[in-house]
């Protein structure tokens, strides 16, 4: 079992879920096949779907809901 | 009570431009900032600084607790709310008020009023001032919504009564569409501002916005002209002048009066702006909304009268009468402000949080740039995204756009993407110089004009939720000239240049040629062998490549220095390369793009053929079969794999001079069926997925070229099937031959034909036709 980063691949606001009323894309546990969207990165008030890289089970988010991120920094831990 | 000291409850420029007004009326200024802007200028400009929260602004500047906490913990007396975030929160302005300080604009009474669209347009109609024709207050009722469309004959607009900025509004064109819109409108509205609320307004084709500031000290109001403000990108302003270059004397006291009227008739205090649609037509004015605080444009405004708006708004703000009767305020020459945004207009204005790496500013005579930029300074991506206003003044409108485009050509920002391009194609353009405009223009002019922005208008698709392409935008037509120029020419030095310190973008050739791509491909396969640390991706793309790499792993010099190495050390040699042919069957003349092509008939060279019948005119071939053949006869080398992920561009590999070459659309398409066989310039390509493109379409493959879900066989392992250095051989195909591929897609029987072959660059040279032969007969087992 390997462990694999999904990176964040713009600088600005990590959001884990499509809008404050609605659950989260993933949670820690689910799986996530290549392609599933884990999260939204908010960069001058546009937003980009962050895409799984990586299949596999996710171990853990690594940023909370609305923290500010950097470009290439690691938002979820995945087993692949 | 005059104030003594401000607190800036904003960032960016205006923050910058309230502390120059508040200085030079002797205030001391206190600059409130996230932890993201602790570098701002405002910062460092501001008498004082002081943090009120982490970077995301509803935990600082939409924080009304933490600002004025910090307004108290620093003894100011008074507090200036820019634009956006506060600045027109009655919620705000009264708890300003309630904690004994001032608030610089309106009470919270008139923000609450003229906030609320519904109820501004109630205060405009009883001032007797025309709004557009619509419902008379909100609509809750659907039966009374159809009524009201009726009423005023489709296509109407759907309005959130809480929106703004040109959120929250819909079109519809007949009651199918006003019945599906309305519960998807209200729950939008009520998801978006907390309120479902919403109106009904006539859509006012082609109008023109146009906007009156006025001042005001609770008791009088004068007016300062007006603005023009048609020029708009998704409802956000881009350019904007003063005044406006179409309005007649008369018309203009007509609106400007109205504008005192009714600001007079809520007893308006501070500066604001009436914001209204002018029909050209019938010359007819509606109001829209009106701004209760200083605006992004306001400069222009300043430019024309002399007047310094912030300046008064704080005077007023203090207690003061308003200074400034109507019979002195007089407007001369014009001006005009473009916004300077971190968004890159070659790639859909795609948001550019980068460092200034340096910094010239436009100077001279009639021109101001109002920016919070310095060298050196980091963007922070949290915010939005306007840098600056680059503004001129000159005597006539003519002499402004020409000072204008003489301003542009003096910035330069090195490092960050902006919107510069846009502006010096729009300066340059007939119609912005003849004010021929309205406020869809820009947005289908934007569609016509990309090849003005910087952008490569290879096929334009929109990269729907793709991540941003990971190639340099960088394709070389070759100029026609190329084909009859010699072999002796001497070959232009390797031009290397620094991407951000992030990238280095490397240019093999001026012109695309094989003799290039192979030059690419071996300096980034020597890259590849030499393993170098912190090397993150390396991308050939037809006569150049880019690397990308960590800074913090190998300097950005140190990078360089190694690329240059391995140039020099991989020589002319390297062109052997081992690598596949592929048999792409096509069905040309499919119906698919036929359909499509008849569609954006009016966009096309010839609008009386096909796309194939113009490619084979313009090449001197008999018949589209001639075309046909000469197409697909040849193999074609995939010199570039991108732009979307997995689209190949693809070479042909005849003779320099028998290379098939068609121009693109003249204007490109907003759609392309997805595994289009198109053709651009001397490139082929395939379209990998379904989206707007400027390429000539012939055919369309049944064979996937990508499967992002991974799930075909032969895309199992990397969803993209092409990688640069590939050769395609094109088989055509009839319908029933299609079918039957398409369908053994379907049921996962489908195998592509592709062999390994070895191909040597040198060979290729000495005898073309002996080589493809031979590479072509690989195919078959020859």
């Amino acid at each position: 079992m390997a462990t694999k980063q999904i990176l964040s691949p713009l600088p600005g606001t990590f959001y884990r879920k499509p809008a404050p009323d609605k659950p989260h894309y993933k949670n820690d546990g689910d799986s996530a096949t290549v392609g599933d969207v884990i999260g939204l990165i908010e960069v001058m008030k546009s937003f980009h779907e962050v895409k799984a890289d990586a299949g596999g089970k996710i171990v853990r988010f690594l940023v909370e809901n609305e923290e500010p991120v950097m470009a290439g920094q690691p938002l979820a831990d995945v087993e692949v | 009570m005059t104030i003594r000291k401000l607190l800036i409850a904003n960032r960016g420029e205006i923050a910058v431009r309230v502390i120059r007004a508040a200085r030079e009326l002797g205030i001391r200024t206190v600059q409130a900032h996230s932890t993201a802007d602790a570098t701002s200028l405002a910062v460092q400009l501001a008498d004082e600084a002081v943090a009120i929260g982490p970077p995301q602004a509803t935990k600082s500047y939409l924080n009304i607790d933490a600002v004025l906490a910090a307004a108290r913990q620093t003894g100011c007396d008074a507090i200036h709310p820019g634009y956006g975030f506060l600045s027109e929160n009655a919620a705000f302005a009264e708890a300003v008020e309630t904690a004994g300080l001032i608030f610089v604009g309106p009470k919270a009474q008139t923000i609450r009023r003229m906030g609320d669209k519904v109820a501004a347009r109630e205060a405009a109609i009883n001032a007797g001032v025309a709004t557009v024709p619509g419902s008379p207050g909100r609509v809750d009722d659907p039966r009374i919504a159809r009524a009201v469309a009726e009423a005023l004959r489709f296509p109407v607009m759907i309005k959130a009564a809480a929106g703004g900025g040109g959120r929250g509004i819909r079109i519809a064109h007949d009651m199918v569409e006003l019945d599906r819109q309305i519960p998807q409108a209200s729950a939008e509205a009520k998801a978006a501002f907390g309120d479902g609320g919403l109106y009904i307004e006539k859509l006012i084709p082609q109008a023109r916005h146009i906007e009156v500031q006025v001042l005001g000290d609770g008791h009088r109001v004068v007016h300062c002209f007006e603005r023009e403000c048609s020029l708009q990108r998704r409802r956000q302003k881009v350019w904007e002048e003063a005044p406006s270059p179409v309005l007649s004397a008369d018309a203009r006291e007509k609106l400007c009066a109205s504008a005192v009227q009714l600001a007079q008739s809520v007893n308006y205090r501070g500066a604001g702006t009436l914001e209204y649609l002018h029909d050209e037509r019938d010359g007819a004015f509606y109001f829209i909304e009106m701004n209760t605080r200083i605006q992004v444009e306001h400069p222009v405004t300043e430019m024309i009268t002399g007047i310094d708006l912030v300046r008064e708004m704080l005077r007023i703000a203090g207690g003061e009468p308003l200074r400034l009767r109507q019979e002195d305020i007089v407007p001369r020459g014009h001006a005009i402000e473009v916004r300077i945004n971190a968004e890159d207009p070659a790639k859909d204005f795609m948001p550019f949080p980068g460092r200034v790496e340096s910094l010239r500013v436009p100077g001279g005579p009639g021109t101001r740039f109002d920016t919070m930029l310095y060298a050196g300074y980091q963007i922070p991506p949290f915010y939005d995204s306007l840098l600056g206003k680059l503004i001129v003044w000159d005597e006539t409108r003519p002499q402004a756009i020409t000072r204008m485009a003489r301003a542009l050509a003096e910035l330069d920002i090195v490092g960050v993407a902006t919107t510069k391009p846009l502006h010096q194609a729009l300066a340059a353009d007939a119609e912005v110089q003849n004010a021929a405009f309205h406020t869809r223009w820009l947005e289908d002019w934007l569609v016509s004009n990309a090849g003005k922005l910087g952008a490569v208008a290879p096929p334009a698709i929109a990269a729907a939720g793709l991540p941003a392409p990971t190639v340099p935008p960088v394709q070389r037509t070759p100029s026609p000239l190329a084909a009859t120029a010699t072999g002796g020419d001497l070959p232009m030095q390797t031009r290397y240049s620094y991407g951000g310190d992030e990238h280095i973008f490397v240019e093999c050739d001026e012109e695309m040629s094989l003799e290039a791509f192979f030059k690419s491909l071996s300096i980034t396969n020597a890259v590849k062998d030499a393993r170098i640390k912190g090397v993150t991706e390396i991308c050939p793309a037809n006569a150049s490549f880019q690397i990308k790499y960590d800074p913090d792993v190998i300097k950005p010099a140190d990078m360089m220095a190694e690329l240059k190495r391995l140039e020099a050390a991989s020589g002319t040699g390297g062109s052997v390369l081992k690598t596949r042919i592929i048999e792409i069957p096509v069905l040309y003349n499919d119906p698919w793009t036929h359909e499509t092509l008849m569609k954006f008939r009016e966009r096309h060279q010839d609008p009386k053929s096909t796309d194939i019948e113009y490619a084979a005119r313009i090449n001197n071939l008999a018949s589209v079969d001639d075309f046909v053949t000469a197409h697909s006869s040849s193999p074609w080398f995939v010199s570039m794999v991108g732009f979307v992920a997995g689209l190949p561009f693809l070479y042909q590999m005849v003779d320099r001079k028998r290379q098939l070459e068609v121009p693109k659309y003249l204007r490109p398409r907003t759609d392309t069926p997805k595994l289009t066989v198109g053709h651009g310039g001397c490139f082929g390509c395939i379209y990998s997925v379904r989206g707007a493109g400027g390429y000539q379409m012939f055919g369309i493959t049944p064979m996937p070229i990508y499967d992002p879900n991974q799930k075909i066989g032969y895309l199992r392992d990397f969803m993209c099937l092409f990688k640069p250095g590939d050769i395609v051989k094109w088989k055509p195909i009839d319908r029933a031959a299609y079918d039957q591929t398409v369908a053994d897609v379907e049921t996962g029987r489908f195998v592509p034909l592709m062999r390994d072959v070895t191909f040597s660059l040198a060979d290729y040279q000495a005898n073309i036709d002996a080589t493809n032969k031979s590479l072509t007969g690989a195919l078959h087992g020859h």
